[in-house]
């Protein structure tokens, strides 16, 4: 049986942590609100880029070293966590999806991390690092042109022959999925559109091979621009959902603590009680 | 009422305009071009440069943005321009700008000519800026 004063020392500590989650809890619902409207302004872009890849799928023009297929030596996984823990399984869960997806891949996997949670995760895993970006420090804008661009010339130097990215997909606040999809080599064939030949007299300007040529690196840096927003999203809403589970089990514990504090407060006072009137009893006779 | 088209002016943070216009002249990847309703359909890149539309509300209010590249996509009855960034009169801090046109035509006269299409579109995204703020340039 602890001591009364060991209980009120748990309880207080106790108190302490339920505050700290509970402001961890409610900046992670501000900043979630705030994710969640970045990730609905790059949704029509999103649109956009796919729109006009398809127009030029259906124009004929496939010849880009982005969509170039070849034998996999080299395959590489791309992976997006948060920079800090406390939000549950979130990083755990991903770094198992990307884990999963280099197994398969085979042994030569190469990695290129986002975010400092997966690096720390995955130094001494089997595969080699060939870059890591912290997450924070940077905007997302320049971080994603500055990833994709990495990625892209180690594609292009046939470095890497494959790249697939690993990162959260923002389902709802309750769900957060970690999501491989391939990047490298571009894929724009993907939900090519057959019209008729009259619908499909696109022209392009100055040709579609220039058109192609600037608008695929455009494609590959917004792919990472938006898994970075989603990523993020993710995280803040993991957090929320961890902190706010964090602050009720501290308030059942420390309900819990309250009520046996107050029985061995309740028994110690009796217990003082019955000597008391026990002694009393003992001078009478 | 005058035949309008629409036009969508998107970066990856937001949508800088959505809504009907009469006509868009844009700095395409081949030349300048316009758009007008029932343009055949079409697909160019956009150099840097100054996207002008005439919104089609009575008023025939002018709109005007500074662009640093991108890509349009022309139908009959829309238009989409797809850019990195796109500015308005409103989002340019003159003095900022006229600043980095000083830098950028530094850094392009040090080049000599040797690899300078940096510098070069760094020249041109401040000319864009400027000319959108109708200040004067440096």
């Amino acid at each position: 049986m602890p001591t009364l004063r060991q209980l009120r020392d748990r309880v207080k500590s106790l108190k302490n942590t339920q505050q700290i989650t509970r402001a961890m809890k409610m900046v992670a619902g501000a900043r979630i609100r705030r994710a969640e409207l970045a990730m609905k302004a790059a949704r029509p872009y999103a649109t956009a880029v796919g729109d006009m890849l398809r127009e030029l799928a259906n124009g004929g023009a496939k010849d880009h070293p982005l969509l170039q297929e070849r034998e996999v030596r080299t395959p590489a996984v791309l992976l997006m966590t948060a920079d800090k823990g406390l939000c549950g399984a979130f990083n755990s869960n991903l770094v198992r999806s990307a884990l999963n997806t280099a197994k398969t891949a085979g042994p030569q996997t190469r990695l290129y991390l986002v975010g400092l949670k997966g690096r720390v995760q995955l130094r001494k895993s089997p595969y080699e690092i060939a870059e890591y970006w912290p997450l924070l420090g940077t905007p997302f804008a320049e971080l994603g042109r500055a990833v994709a661009r990495k990625v892209s010339d180690d594609f292009l130097a046939g470095l890497v022959d494959d790249v697939t990215l690993v990162s959260s997909r923002f389902v709802s606040t309750i769900v957060q999925r970690p999501t491989p999809v391939r990047l490298l080599p571009v894929s724009s064939g993907e939900g090519a559109v057959r019209r008729s030949p009259t619908q499909n007299s696109y022209e392009f300007e100055p040709d579609t091979k220039s058109v192609l040529a600037a608008l695929l690196p455009k494609y590959v840096e917004f792919t990472v621009f938006q898994a970075l927003l989603e990523t993020q999203a993710s995280e803040f809403a993991a957090r929320l959902l961890a902190m706010s589970n964090a602050t009720d089990n501290a308030g059942k514990l420390i309900d819990d603590l309250t009520l046996v504090m107050n029985k061995t407060r309740q028994a110690a006072i009796t217990k003082e009680i019955l000597e008391i009137v026990g002694g009393a009893e003992a001078l009478k006779g | 009422m005058a035949a309008s088209i629409d036009l969508d002016v998107v970066t990856p943070g937001a949508v800088k305009f959505q809504g009907k216009v009469e006509i868009v002249v844009a700095p395409g990847g081949a030349g300048d071009l316009a758009a007008l309703p029932n343009h055949a359909p079409m697909l160019t890149t956009l150099r840097i440069g100054v996207l002008r539309a005439t919104v089609a509300d009575g008023e025939k209010r002018r709109i005007e943005f500074a662009v640093n590249g991108g890509f349009m996509q022309i139908t009959p009855n829309k238009c989409v321009v797809l850019t990195d960034m796109a500015l308005s009169a409103a989002d340019i801090n003159i003095e900022a700008a006229q600043a980095d046109a000083r830098r950028a035509a530094e850094s392009l006269a040090q080049k000599h000519g040797a690899d300078d299409v940096r510098e070069r579109e760094a020249v041109a995204w401040a000319a864009a800026q400027l000319e959108v703020a109708r200040a004067p340039h440096v």
